[in-house]
């Protein structure tokens, strides 16, 4: 994390910059986007993985705080509050894109074949590399599911973490957590399967 | 099969994500933001509330002012009350 939070100058600023944005002072606003956006960006990303939308949640995240500031606590870490938000951010970025998922196979279903060449050449792109290929994976899971995953193993935040970024109980956490790792685990397999028939397949016709 | 949850998340984790400023777009938004009238939502909410208020009203209004009102003295009644009083009579 590039946030320096356990700097007590950054919070001194953190906090003299809340204060000035409240009261109007929108250049101390910028101070504090320009502190926090890079960590915003890097966590959106894992939501995201896509330059433009990465952009627009980034901008989406600072006008959320920026309209909510009034309820931040001077108690709370600057940081973990706008993450909170972040996290709310990224999420319903992820219901909006399975929402729009399931439209779109109808549509594409009903469409004719004729752009099925570029959307092969795009899912090949994404699925390129070894992280394209997770992601890809992850996105077959519900928005919970993948929240719960990325938050635990991505972002490598502890039950207690978790609960405090998405608002739900631990227990709720670690049940969340322990079936979207039997899905992906599912996926995993299948994946292999496919992999490994596939190998043979190559292997026979080379044979032949 | 057991998954290595960690080393399977590993190349998500090790990635790079691009550098922004969004600073100006930020403020933008916000100026924009700021030009939208803040009571507007509520506004809408009272003019919803008030119009479902008066539709309450006509509804509870309307079938008393078209249907005819039942006589608050039933005259059945009446006339059989009278007869007793009169079979009380009769009998002295």
């Amino acid at each position: 994390m590039a946030v320096t939070n356990d700097d007590s100058d950054a919070v001194c600023t953190d906090s003299d910059d809340i204060a000035a944005s409240l009261a109007g002072d929108h250049a101390a606003f910028a101070r504090l986007v320009e502190r926090y956006q890079t960590d915003v960006a890097r966590y959106l990303w894992r939501f995201t993985r896509n330059e433009i939308d990465c952009e627009e949640l980034t901008q989406n995240v600072f006008v959320e705080v920026f309209l909510s500031l009034a309820s931040f606590s001077r108690k709370a870490v600057f940081w973990s509050w706008i993450k909170v938000i972040a996290t709310r951010v990224g999420y319903r970025y992820w219901q909006r894109q399975t929402k729009s998922r399931k439209l779109g196979s109808v549509e594409l279903h009903e469409a004719s074949v004729m752009d099925q060449s570029s959307l092969d050449i795009v899912e090949q792109t994404v699925r390129n590399d070894e992280a394209g290929r997770l992601f890809a994976m992850l996105q077959e899971l519900s928005p919970r599911d993948r929240l719960v995953l990325t938050l635990m193993y991505i972002e490598e935040h502890s039950v207690a973490e978790i609960a405090e970024l998405t608002g739900w109980s631990q227990t709720l956490v670690k049940v969340q957590a322990f079936r979207a790792r039997n899905k992906l685990k599912n996926l995993v397999e299948r994946r292999d399967a496919e992999s490994n028939r596939r190998d043979a397949d190559t292997g026979e016709s080379h044979v032949s | 099969m057991s998954v290595d949850w960690d080393n399977l998340f590993a190349p998500l984790r090790a990635e790079v994500a691009p550098v922004f400023d969004v600073r100006s777009r930020v403020l933008a938004r916000l100026s924009r933001e700021s030009h939208r009238p803040a009571d507007e939502p509520i506004l809408r909410w009272m003019m919803v509330a008030a119009v479902m208020a008066a539709s309450v009203v006509w509804a509870i209004a309307l079938p008393r002012l078209t249907t005819p009102q039942e006589p608050r003295v039933s005259y059945v009644a009446l006339i059989e009350s009278l007869d007793v009083t009169t079979e009380i009579y009769s009998q002295r």
